[in-house]
């Protein structure tokens, strides 16, 4: 052998061997960088080589791993029956494995999926056998997979349970599912439903040109709707409105559009709306009524109540001379009959129009609502020498007019039925809670006895004769229904001779409802 | 208080009311008010109309120096005829009196949009409705200075 031929085998032999480690180089490389975790393993099962992804996957690390029998790497978790009837199967039936499924539960890294790919590779160079063993980690797309399950299921069950009839549509309009409550409502059952087009289902009950005008609009300007009012008329079930809500969903499972069709029955709803539009109607309706009852009340009653009195005061005027004193008594009740019928025509009136009215809720300052009442009445203050003593209130909320006659009257009944001393009258009020506050109206009058408290509120009753004390007895009902509509009570403690209190509570919110509301 | 008007013209008063019973009352009231006075009574609102236009049996009749009006009138209430006779030219300067039952704070802020010259509400009591009778008379055919020559 010449130099050059030994040159050339030298050669040959160096490009061989360059080769051989490129390859290995290659291998190793392809080992260490691929994601999948890796084991090479030797014809005894001891781990030759492991990769990165391994150690960093199964949290072991090199000395613990190399040249250890896989069954006995990590405190023997590696232990594991199946993986175990694997490699026997590998080493004895010679024979290479792929996707082999494995669970088990790692005690540092807990509960993992595995697919297992097993490869049988006989190495020249080193005589023997090496088993290639790929691990994936499959947990997490186990667990999507569990989870893409659970959505389904729970979408689907979602579709079956809720009350709303659903359809699922295809792409071309065709019933891929609908709901329990689609078939109850509208009466067919699935075996004309499912894969129908919509528009022939149920005899063309559903060819709506309503219909086809939404779903053409979903499926060409690719829109979704919401709260689309559609009426019908079905053989079966009559007329419907009902509320469509269409949504486009592409469904990358089935890589197709499908449209949901929710469809609310609001024919009931529909019903009660216009059932309430005519009770406010009927409302209003019975709100005039009693204005213009009011109206003639005030008017034609009061006519000949006017004639009864003017003649018989004319009777007295003309033949004075000719009657005696019973028969000028006689004409004095007559008189006296008809202006008190009057008042009571009057308050009775006024009575029935407090709340009759929709009324303005502001913020009332009770300071200048009193200082205005006491302005009032002046003269009524200055010549029984009354006093009302006040301090501070809360803001209540309510309808000034109103309040301000509720004060009113309550100030006036006080002076009216005073006792010998002159009267004192203390108004206090605090915040009950945050939404309504206390008030008292404390005098010194004559008061009256316990068992009157509730009576006294009733329309015209009245505690004293009218000789006694004028009036028809309609201020304090009229007290009670201010209170009443705004949503408080009203209570009296009194004694005979020791003075009345009287309690009512109003609201310290704007958000109060003014009873005997209409929509006028 | 000039009282120019005793001795002189009798004042003319056109009382638009339906019911008799109250026209002779306010009679009765101007009896007492002792003012020079012609009274005229018609029923109704058509009447009215008719009487101040002096149209058919009205074609003699003068023209008032003063109406008094009630509002609850058959075939034309009053709130109509106060709008005809304040919309007319040859009438509207002349005083109109509501003078009627009513105690309705809209028919007396309807009376006033309408341009009355005020609004009375009629008493019960005689002596009262006399006294209200009386103040009309001292006011608007005493005191105040009405329009004169105008007379149709």
């Amino acid at each position: 052998m010449n130099k050059n031929t030994e040159d050339i085998k030298n050669t040959e032999r160096t490009n061989i061997e360059v080769v051989q480690r490129e390859a290995l180089t290659l291998a190793e490389s392809i080992i260490s960088t691929v994601r999948e975790p890796l084991i090479v393993l030797d014809a005894n099962l001891k781990i030759q080589n492991v990769n990165k992804s391994f150690y960093d996957t199964f949290k072991v690390h090199e000395k613990e791993t190399i040249g250890t029998l896989i069954y006995d790497l990590g405190n023997k978790q590696w232990d594991i029956p199946k993986l175990r009837e694997l490699l026997d199967e590998v080493l004895t039936k010679k024979q290479d494995f792929m996707n082999y499924e494995m669970e088990h539960d790692f005690q540092q890294i807990g509960q993992k999926s595995m697919l297992l790919n097993a490869k049988r590779i006989f190495r020249k160079d080193i005589g023997t056998e090496t088993i290639l063993l790929a691990i994936e980690d499959i947990t997490e797309r186990k667990n999507v997979e569990v989870i893409q399950q659970e959505a389904l299921t729970f979408a689907e069950s979602i579709i079956s349970t809720v009350r709303e009839p659903l359809i699922v549509l295809d792409a071309n309009l065709k019933i891929q599912n609908v709901n329990k409550s689609f078939y109850d409502t509208f009466n067919v059952n699935e075996k004309e439903t499912i894969g129908t087009l919509i528009y022939d289902l149920g005899n063309k009950q559903w060819d709506i040109p309503k219909l086809r005008e939404l779903l053409d609009e979903v499926l060409t300007k690719k829109q979704d709707f919401m709260n689309y009012e559609m009426e019908h008329n079905f053989q079966q079930i009559g007329q419907k409105s009902m509320l469509l809500n269409a949504k486009r969903i592409f469904r990358k499972d089935i890589g197709t559009e499908t449209i949901l069709l929710a469809i609310e029955d609001i024919t009931e709803r529909k019903k009660a709306e216009e059932e309430i539009k005519q009770y406010s109607f009927e409302l209003e309706r019975s709100n005039t009524e009693l204005e213009y009852f009011a109206y003639v009340a005030s008017h034609d009653l009061q006519e000949p109540l006017r004639m009864v009195a003017g003649y018989t005061q004319l009777l007295e005027k003309k033949y004075k001379d000719q009657l005696d004193d019973n028969a000028k008594k006689y004409i004095n009740f007559a008189v006296d009959g008809a202006v008190r019928m009057q008042a009571l025509i009057n308050d009775l009136l006024d009575y029935s129009r407090v709340g009759a009215k929709k009324k303005e809720i502001t913020k009332i300052n009770c300071i200048s609502v009193i200082n205005r009442i006491l302005t009032n009445m002046k003269d009524v203050i200055t010549t029984s020498n009354a006093q009302v003593k006040f301090n501070k209130f809360p803001e209540i909320y309510g309808d000034e007019v109103q309040i301000e006659r509720l004060f009113q009257n309550l100030i006036s009944n006080s002076i009216k039925f005073h006792s010998d001393k002159s009267p004192i009258i203390e108004i206090e009020a605090k915040g009950k809670d945050n939404n309504s506050c206390l008030f008292s109206f404390k005098d010194n009058g004559i008061g009256f006895e316990k068992e009157f408290s509730e009576k006294i509120f009733q329309i015209f009753q009245r505690l004293h004769t009218k000789q006694k004390y004028t009036g028809t007895g309609i201020g304090l009902a009229v007290c009670k229904k201010i209170v009443e509509i705004h949503g408080g009570q009203i209570w009296v403690d009194s004694a005979i001779g020791e003075g009345s209190t009287f309690y009512f509570t109003l609201p310290m919110t704007h958000r109060i409802h003014i009873g005997y509301k209409t929509t006028k | 208080m000039t009282n120019n008007n005793i001795n002189s013209e009798p004042i003319e008063i056109l009382l638009v009311e339906d019911n008799p019973g109250d026209a002779e009352l306010t009679v009765e009231a101007f009896k007492e008010a002792k003012v020079n006075n012609n009274i005229y009574i018609v029923e109704d609102g058509k009447e009215a109309i008719a009487f101040l236009n002096k149209e058919g049996k009205y074609n003699l009749s003068v023209t008032p120096d003063i109406i008094l009006l009630d509002l609850n009138l058959p075939k034309m209430g009053g709130l109509e005829v106060l709008s005809i006779i304040k919309e007319d030219d040859n009438l509207k300067h002349i005083p109109v009196v509501v003078l009627t039952t009513s105690s309705s704070d809209q028919d007396i802020l309807k009376s006033y949009k309408l341009h009355a010259n005020c609004y009375i509400t009629k008493p019960v009591k005689l002596d009262n409705f006399i006294e209200a009778i009386q103040k009309l008379d001292s006011f608007w055919l005493s005191f105040v200075k009405l329009p004169v020559g105008i007379k149709i």
